[in-house]
């Protein structure tokens, strides 16, 4: 039950964002998760005046019975699929954003990557995004989203 | 003391190939091979036991082994005087060799993972299933679980690539790829022993040529018809016993076939040649 009065909780709080900003928000401090379209999309807003470092790779998590489980998946806070870099952080100048390449669904094949062979959907379902903001390892949650049943193609 | 007395797995989804797109994957234009449906099956086990027997520790899952890699693409120049590549990735020393275990994170018992315990919703519905189902720590008996298996594997070939040889830019001119996997139902004790329940070969096969008209243009695409398949076979009941793979199943392994196929994308071996010869495929 427990876990149900949070599911419908994540599921208000993701209305709420989106009647107020046109799209699901979750903030802290200067840093903003807003989703994007399609659903996977994610948008990481600096609203302050200083830069802020995220770490490169982003989270994924999964709502279960248990509650939110991460899952393994290949998505990182990148805007385009260039070859893969040493970078392990990357910062947001102040009062910009990163449109972040969609995430696809997939465990092997998430943002960027085609070349897999153990590859799961992870299918209809709520998900959540997790950046981690440095130094401090501040986790910052996105609004709770769905995704398609069936992949996009 | 925990026995197995009956298992069964039934395929809710069988595999499907999807035409092959162009896209961009780590900044290389190229060509997507994927699955319009992955395979998608159920494993059920009924397990029986006596009062007071502890389920802790026991699972039951699937495990994957790939045991046939085809993977190899011929690049051409506009001109025979600009050459051609052969890119081999499924021999030595690309690929070490032909049998991985195939899983989501390397390092784990199962196809999936304890440390992953998202569930899926089978195609033919039904209530959501995990990919590796544990045991309540205090069963009931006659236990009846259940797990979930799901795979899209596919693959990506840069639309082109310089000939060393020629010093010149030379364009995907045509691909084979085929992938060959074995699924297993198992039942796996606290310490590690495995029971292979049901068993199930599948695979999927992409052929494809490319004209490119001019380098800027994505390319006309042709399907192989005889190159291009995704097979089931029939759910095999007992221990896996085929020698081409069976050690990939029963051995732990360090790597995973994400891994393997990776590295020899990355360092594929190379024929860079002046004109246009025909390449020996199977080399």
């Amino acid at each position: 039950m427990a876990s149900l009065q949070r599911y419908a909780l994540a599921v208000v709080i993701a209305a709420i964002g989106f009647l107020a900003l046109g799209g699901p928000t979750v903030a802290q401090g200067t840093l903003r998760l807003e989703l994007a379209d399609p659903p996977g999309g994610l948008r990481v807003v600096n609203d302050g005046p200083a830069p802020v470092t995220i770490q490169m790779a982003i989270a994924v998590e999964k709502h279960e019975a248990i509650g939110w489980v991460p899952i393994a998946t290949e998505f990182n806070a990148v805007a385009r699929c260039d070859p893969p870099g040493s970078a392990t952080t990357v910062t947001i100048a102040p009062s910009s954003h990163l449109n972040v390449r969609p995430w696809r669904g997939f465990s092997c094949s998430g943002q960027c990557n085609l070349v897999c062979r153990a590859n799961v959907y992870y299918g209809s379902g709520m998900f959540r995004f997790v950046v981690t903001a440095m130094p401090a390892s501040h986790r910052i949650t996105s609004a709770a989203f769905a995704m398609p049943a069936e992949p996009f193609r | 003391m925990i026995t197995i007395s009956s298992s069964s797995f039934t395929v809710t989804r069988r595999p499907l190939i999807a035409p092959v797109q162009p896209t961009v994957s780590n900044g290389q234009r190229g060509a997507n091979f994927s699955l319009a449906s992955g395979i998608e099956g159920v494993g059920t086990v009924v397990l029986n036991g006596a009062a007071g027997d502890s389920g802790a520790g026991w699972n039951v899952g699937f495990l994957q082994a790939q045991w046939i890699e085809t993977n190899w693409l011929a690049y051409r120049g506009l001109t025979q005087a600009d050459g051609s590549v052969f890119v081999q990735r499924a021999r030595p020393p690309a690929r070490p060799r032909q049998g991985c275990f195939d899983c989501l994170v390397a390092g784990a018992p199962f196809y999936g993972t304890g440390a992953n315990p998202a569930t899926l919703v089978p195609a033919t519905g039904g209530p959501a299933l995990p990919f590796v189902a544990p045991l309540p720590a205090s069963p009931g008996f006659p236990l009846t679980i259940s797990a979930v298996h799901a795979d899209f594997p596919g693959d990506f070939a840069p639309f082109s690539r310089r000939n060393g040889h020629t010093k010149k830019m030379n364009f995907l001119s045509e691909v084979q790829l085929e992938f060959h996997f074995c699924i297993s139902l198992v039942v796996r004790e606290p310490g590690g022993q495995l029971h292979f329940l049901q068993n199930l070969y599948w695979n999927v096969h992409w052929q494809n040529k490319f004209a490119f008209a001019n380098a800027a243009a994505n390319p006309a695409v042709t399907v192989v018809a005889a190159g291009t398949a995704a097979n089931v076979g029939h759910v095999i009941a007992g221990r896996i016993s085929d020698a081409r793979f069976a050690t990939v199943l029963t051995t732990p392994q360090t790597t995973n076939c994400n891994a393997i196929a990776s590295t020899a994308e990355q360092r594929p071996n190379l024929t860079e040649t002046a004109g246009w010869p025909l390449f020996n495929v199977t080399r």
